[in-house]
């Protein structure tokens, strides 16, 4: 006898679909949007993006006025490198100032990711669906780079933009070709970011079903970090490579602010320079906490998944 | 899908636990309509449960539900829906918005997730509620909830594990009626419990599990029926109890007949010769019959029985 001959309903339901990291990412992303501090400080970076947009603004037309030229009476290329300049002056000012805040995103976001799920037992609700643990941490650890992209990366890639829109008609191409550079050192400044900032809240987040618990240790190390490089600086003036990697949000700022330092060619620019963490070091901490908050979470889920 | 296979087939499972033996060469047979899983707490219940979600690889034996072995196979969990036994609840969140993100990683779009969320929470009665958080339901409705999330994404196989846990008499009744009409729909519904009488009205067949063994498996009725040691015990009500007691006498298979105010209780070895007898007299002369009653036929008393 058939199961269907017993009476058996067959499956008329579904096979296929968007993938199940997607869900989670776009989920995530929803619900950390509706949160009051993600709305304030989504408010406060654009508040500084703008200020720093009216400053380029304000530098870029300083300029012209200065060299005594009128836009249309400017020679071709004249004014590309000062606001070449101006642009690397005012993402460098943007992006320090924006530090803080940035920070305090990924902990308030990042730190609950998974420790909400493990404080609502939401675990084995999810994992008794067809996704596998993979498709959890990927959808989970995406969460903050895509935040940090639209949030933090994506202004300065406005600036970048507007500066090109601002410059006479004959300097545009020139401008452009002057800062080619500037869109692949905010990829950095994003990549960094995103693999520092998700890793470390991602790491803290699985290890604690207490959201505040999680946030007040990804805080102490993105801050502790900050304190410690600066008091390294403090006692011997440079800090020392590693110590200087210590620092979250100086690592994530080299590439944003080297380029403006090296345009300056004076002593404390040198200085300044010198004391920037070493990039590649950067990269492989901000790889090295991604890959290691990817895998607490992916083991997190895989242990409600599946048992041996 | 093998079509001549139960939906869940289970051959000689087991399961340790490092050196402690969670459940012992199982075998069971379940199809569609409702199935009681019983037995005491530490039966083994949670472990053939997890086992049959593929939350749990099976250390000897196997487990097809649907003609696919679940371990591993995130992909048949389209077809399962699971209402596991602890509460998960997201605080904050509304019950439908919840509802659909689960809806969602079964591949629905959002809308087609919104719309089944919605159909299931009204199914349990929690129409009323769509935007209440789940954290602040009473135990009842996040039963209820819990089994809404088993069912929005329209699974054939429904696994609940104590679903009327914590239920007064009105939310039982509720929700019993409720996997009364999933059987009655075709699926193939298992329903855990250690108190008996709550799936007595429930299932059809059962399954009792005792100290990781099956000790039993079918509907209690024949389940009853192989247990010669124990003497079936019936209540009989009459208006004349002497007399029902003297022709029941001659009944096959009777051992004792003790007489009360309201009728009769006998005790016969052979049920089935007895209920024929009884039913041959009952057009003839003699005392009438009003009722009949189990008197030891409960789950309570077959499971009894089965442990002594």
């Amino acid at each position: 006898m058939t199961v269907h001959a017993r009476g058996y309903r067959p499956y008329a339901g579904l096979f296929g679909g968007p993938p199940a990291w997607w869900v989670i990412l776009q989920a995530n992303v929803e619900a950390v949007r509706a949160t009051k501090a993600m709305r304030v400080l989504t408010v406060l970076l654009l508040i500084m993006a703008c200020c720093v947009g009216l400053l380029l603004y304000a530098q870029i037309g300083l300029d012209e006025k200065l060299a005594g030229l009128s836009p249309k009476q400017a020679a071709p290329g004249a004014l590309v490198e000062s606001s070449r300049t101006a642009l690397l002056l005012a993402l460098r000012i943007y992006y320090t100032a924006a530090t803080t805040v940035v920070s305090l995103l990924a902990i308030l976001t990042g730190a609950g990711l998974v420790a909400d799920d493990l404080r609502a037992r939401a675990l084995t609700l999810l994992m008794v669906r067809p996704i596998r643990a993979v498709d959890y941490a990927l959808g989970k650890a995406l969460v903050l780079p895509w935040i940090l992209l639209t949030r933090a990366a994506a202004p300065g890639l406005v600036l970048w933009l507007l500066a090109g829109a601002w410059q006479q008609p004959g300097d545009t191409q020139a401008f452009w070709e002057a800062t080619q550079n500037v869109p692949g050192a905010i990829g950095t400044y994003l990549l960094l970011c995103a693999g520092g900032y998700a890793g470390l809240t991602l790491l803290v987040s699985a290890g604690t079903s207490r959201r505040g618990v999680a946030s007040a240790l990804a805080a102490a190390v993105i801050f502790g970090g900050f304190v410690l490089r600066g008091i390294g600086l403090f006692r011997d003036g440079s800090a020392g490579e590693l110590l200087r990697l210590t620092s979250l949000p100086t690592n994530v700022l080299a590439p944003i602010i080297s380029p403006h330092w090296e345009t300056m060619h004076d002593k404390r620019s040198q200085w300044l320079l010198d004391r920037l963490p070493d990039p590649s070091g950067a990269a492989i901490i901000a790889g090295g906490l991604f890959l290691l908050g990817f895998l607490r979470v992916w083991k997190r889920a895989r242990s409600v998944e599946v048992s041996e | 899908m093998n079509t001549a296979a139960p939906t869940i087939a289970i051959e000689r499972l087991s399961k340790w636990y490092g050196d402690v033996l969670g459940l012992n060469e199982v075998t069971a047979d379940i199809g569609p309509g409702v199935t009681g899983l019983l037995g005491p707490n530490g039966a083994g219940k949670s472990t053939l449960l997890k086992l049959v979600c593929g939350m749990l690889r099976p250390s000897l034996g196997r487990v097809r539900v649907a003609g696919e072995e679940p371990f591993g196979n995130p992909g048949l969990m389209r077809r399962v829906g699971l209402c596991a036994e602890q509460d998960a609840a997201y605080p904050g969140l509304g019950a439908w918005e919840v509802l659909t993100y689960l809806t969602r990683l079964h591949g629905f779009t959002k809308t087609q997730a919104r719309d089944l969320a919605r159909r299931a929470l009204e199914r349990v009665d929690l129409g009323q509620v769509l935007e209440r958080s789940v954290g602040t339901f009473s135990k009842g409705m996040r039963q209820r909830f819990k089994l809404a999330q088993a069912l929005a994404h329209d699974p054939d196989v429904v696994i609940l594990d104590e679903p009327l846990n914590g239920l007064d008499p009105t939310g039982r009744r509720a929700l019993s009626e409720i996997i009364r009409e999933l059987g009655d729909e075709g699926r193939c519904v298992v329903v855990s419990s250690h108190v008996l009488h709550e799936v007595e009205s429930l299932a059809r067949r059962s399954v009792f599990l005792f100290q990781g063994r099956v000790l039993a498996e079918g509907t209690r009725e024949a389940i009853r029926s192989e247990l010669p040691d124990h003497p079936l015990h019936v209540r009989l009500l009459t208006p004349e109890p002497r007399l029902l007691a003297q022709r029941l006498l001659e009944a096959p298979g009777v051992v004792s007949v003790t007489t009360t105010a309201e009728g009769v209780e006998a005790l016969t070895t052979q049920a089935l010769a007895f209920f024929d007898h009884l039913q041959a007299s009952a057009g003839g002369p003699g005392p009438a019959i009003t009722a009949i009653l189990p008197g030891d036929e409960d789950l309570e008393a077959v499971f009894r029985y089965l442990t002594r």
